[in-house]
């Protein structure tokens, strides 16, 4: 495998990476899952899948930080071996790129659903994958520069549409804000949460430096913190104008809450849904962006004879093909990220305990 | 000569770029704005046996003489389509339009009466799973066929769809009406304990004219609350801060004084004792003094006759209005149901609210505080 020579990141950016890939297709879905299971109590289970992610996050970081400046593929090698690694590293290839498609093809058929409704969906998504080519064939810096900027916008707007949903909200639809369920419902509640918590899983293909010290951890769990701070903000707004009733029945319950306010004050900015689709679509493209630099790093850790560019390049034929050509209607589509979102417990839960356990190995043998 | 290249390049891509950016608005869906029809109301009703849709359309090149610069929709034009079914309405209507329907715009959806008894369920599903409709599009139901009402023509020559929207919009403001968009009914139908109210239209002489308030249980049009039935439920129900004058008459009818009233606080409470739900509302009402009728001294004793008077008033009509729901309408029309999940879930959860409501017993306090006299001083000492 390659030697490791790699641009080294900054911690704010690794937490915005981490930020900017979570935050994404899931926002949509996330109000009706929370509210289905959990009621107005909704937040409780967000809250408590923010501390699973937090910990998840934790192991990441860990490894991360434990192999200073090696990305998984490296240091996988030096714990279980080069055939385990690299059947670790095709799971991941696997995740990631089936990932990477099935929200490509989502987002291509939610905006010609929506706001380009006679452009062919294939070319929505093949734009879509060239962009994102564009910004992978530079790297990991470019694509941590995309994510810090593209971050913060994120978040300040989901901040600010959240704000003007509370503005034209009801206090009363939200309350009791305890709910009646008991606790165990709120735990498998959470547990139903995964999808919109996915993507740390992209930390594997960014090394953390010596440089970054003990503070990288502090900031992806504040990364992750800060998610479910939004999260929570996200489906408090959208029961607080629709209420828990009307919120189950719709599947992107997010952009039915948006279009479903007037916020007369804000003249020609009264509607909000130009202005959410806009960060949705950006908070998708950074998700989009890291699973697909993630695919191309990990391959090419794999096949250490093609070069990165030319694997970003097969990447996006394949990828454009796949997600233009095979017949996945919205429900099916569904489906499979559900399929993904279980097999995800073997991606960010199984292999990462594996190589913990033997790093703590190989460092109690040393002593 | 390589530097030379360099600023070729440069510029070849920012031409590219340029013609990408101006050629590609909108992709495939790039579609003027006159190369659409665009409602701005419509209507639905049953007329012998089949449905009716009427729909005003915005006219956008405006009618020669019209005054320029002119701020306000211009009246559009009217087209009327039918069929044994919403769909075949439907379809009749996409066979009278020239161009694409556009339905981003519409401001108001008018139920005729005749419909709106039969149920506008069906129709307001319709209406949530058709992308272009706004949740926010206002909803109300009319006495006359909307065939008629939409092809009235206002007086101030702006689009009647606009006229009637601004209507709502502005009696709502003052605590008149309620007004009611498709996302709320939507979460009113949701909500399968509660009724809800939709604001009456009607037409008179030439006029168009707020009538009351349509009372909707189980999606189904059940009666009409006008007068103080009406004012009864708005001083419990509008979201804004209700305003009426109310004109309290002296001690033997000697003198009549007109108050602005609206309620400041209200408290819902809620309880379940002997397998019987209480509700408690506590209203707190603020009355200005708007004028006397006969300009006569007034006593703290008549301030404080003055505050019971009013608040006998109010409490009556809101009495009688809760009355009318649980003994005419069997129906919560006042989405008490809400705060009784609230403050009670989980024995919400093993009640039938819809049995449970006509049964319950509401008590209603209200009180007054008259907050101010006016800068009028009727005490004045008038010695020379």
């Amino acid at each position: 495998m390659k030697s490791n020579k790699y641009e080294i990141l900054t911690n704010r950016q690794i937490a915005l990476i981490i930020l900017s890939t979570i935050v994404g297709y899931g926002i949509l879905i996330l109000p009706k899952n929370a509210v289905e299971n959990a009621g107005t109590a909704a937040w409780v289970a967000v809250a408590l899948a923010t501390i699973y992610a937090a910990l998840v996050t934790y192991m990441f970081t860990y490894l991360g930080y434990m192999h200073p400046n090696m990305t998984m593929p490296d240091y996988s090698q030096k714990l279980v071996g080069k055939f385990f690694t690299f059947v670790f590293v095709l799971i991941y290839v696997l995740q990631h790129f089936v990932l990477f498609i099935l929200l490509v093809k989502n987002t291509g058929q939610h905006i010609s659903q929506t706001v380009l409704v006679k452009t062919p969906t294939p070319v929505i998504i093949f734009v879509f994958i060239l962009v994102a080519f564009y910004a992978v064939s530079k790297n990991l810096r470019v694509v941590a520069l995309v994510c810090e900027f593209y971050g913060v916008t994120i978040t300040i707007g989901l901040v600010i549409i959240c704000i003007l949903l509370f503005s034209q909200g009801n206090i009363n639809n939200m309350r009791p804000f305890l709910g009646t369920y008991d606790i165990k419902t709120y735990f498998k509640a959470s547990l139903t949460l995964s999808i919109p918590f996915l993507g740390m899983e992209t930390l594997f293909a960014v090394p953390i430096d010596k440089k970054n010290g003990k503070k990288v951890f502090k900031y992806t769990t504040i990364a992750i913190l800060f998610i479910g701070f939004l999260y929570i903000l996200i489906v408090e707004s959208c029961i607080s104008v629709r209420g828990t009733d009307m919120i189950i029945h719709y599947k992107d319950a997010l952009i039915e809450v948006v279009r479903s306010v007037d916020v007369v004050q804000l003249e020609f900015l009264r509607r909000l849904d130009g202005l959410f689709i806009i960060i949705w679509i950006m908070a998708v493209f950074t998700t989009v962006i890291m699973y697909f630099y993630s695919t191309v790093f990990l391959l090419s850790k794999c096949f250490t004879k093609i070069s990165y560019k030319a694997i970003a390049i097969a990447i996006m034929i394949i990828a454009s093909f796949c997600a233009s050509f095979i017949p996945l209607d919205p429900p099916d589509i569904e489906k499979a990220l559900n399929y993904t979102s279980y097999f995800s417990t073997v991606t960010i839960v199984l292999i990462p305990l594996i190589l913990i356990i033997f790093t703590r190995v190989k460092k109690h043998e040393k002593k | 000569m390589k530097r030379s290249r360099n600023v070729l390049t440069r510029i070849i891509k920012t031409v590219l770029l340029l013609f990408a950016l101006l050629l590609s608005t909108g992709c495939w869906d790039y579609q003027d704005i006159n190369r659409r029809t665009i409602s701005v109301a419509f209507g639905v009703d049953k007329v012998d046996g089949n449905y009716e849709y009427s729909t005003e359309v915005a006219k956008l090149t405006s009618d020669q003489g019209q005054a320029q610069g002119n701020i306000q929709i211009p009246r559009g034009y009217f087209i009327l389509s039918g069929g044994k079914n919403l769909e075949m309405a439907k379809i009749d209507y996409s066979y009278k339009i020239p161009l694409e329907d556009f339905t981003g715009g519409v401001r108001i959806a008018l139920f005729g009466e005749n419909f709106a008894r039969e149920g506008i369920e069906a129709y307001v599903n319709r209406l949530d799973n058709i992308y272009g409709y706004r949740k926010t599009t206002a909803m109300a139901v009319s006495r006359e066929t909307p065939r008629d009402l939409l092809q009235t023509r206002v007086k101030s020559d702006i689009s009647t769809g606009f006229y009637i929207y601004d209507m709502i919009i502005s009696l709502s403001d003052i605590g008149h009406t309620l007004y009611r968009n498709l996302g709320d009914v939507l979460k009113y139908i949701a909500t399968k304990e509660v009724g809800f109210l939709l604001p009456y239209i009607g037409k008179e002489g030439d006029d168009i004219v707020y009538l009351g308030l349509a009372v909707i249980k189980n999606s189904k049009l059940v009666d009409i609350l006008e007068g103080d039935d009406a004012k009864g439920v708005l001083y419990l129900l509008a979201e804004k801060k209700p305003l009426f004058s109310e004109a309290i008459p002296t001690e033997g009818n000697k003198n009549l004084l007109s108050f602005r009233v609206y309620a400041r606080k209200k408290k819902i409470k809620t309880e379940y004792k002997d397998n019987r739900v209480i509700i408690n509302l506590d209203i707190t009402l603020n009355a200005d003094l708007g004028y006397e009728y006969y300009f006569n001294p007034i006593t703290k004793e008549d301030v404080k006759n003055f505050e019971i008077a009013i608040s006998d008033r109010v409490e009556n009509m809101i009495k009688n209005s809760i009355l009318k729901s649980q003994k005419d309408y069997e129906c919560d029309i006042f989405q008490f149901a809400r705060h009784f999940q609230i403050q009670h879930p989980k024995i919400f959860e093993k009640i039938e609210w819809i049995n449970e409501y006509p049964k319950a017993q509401i008590n209603v306090s209200v009180n007054t505080k008259i907050t101010s006299l006016g800068f009028l001083d009727p005490n004045a000492k008038s010695k020379f």
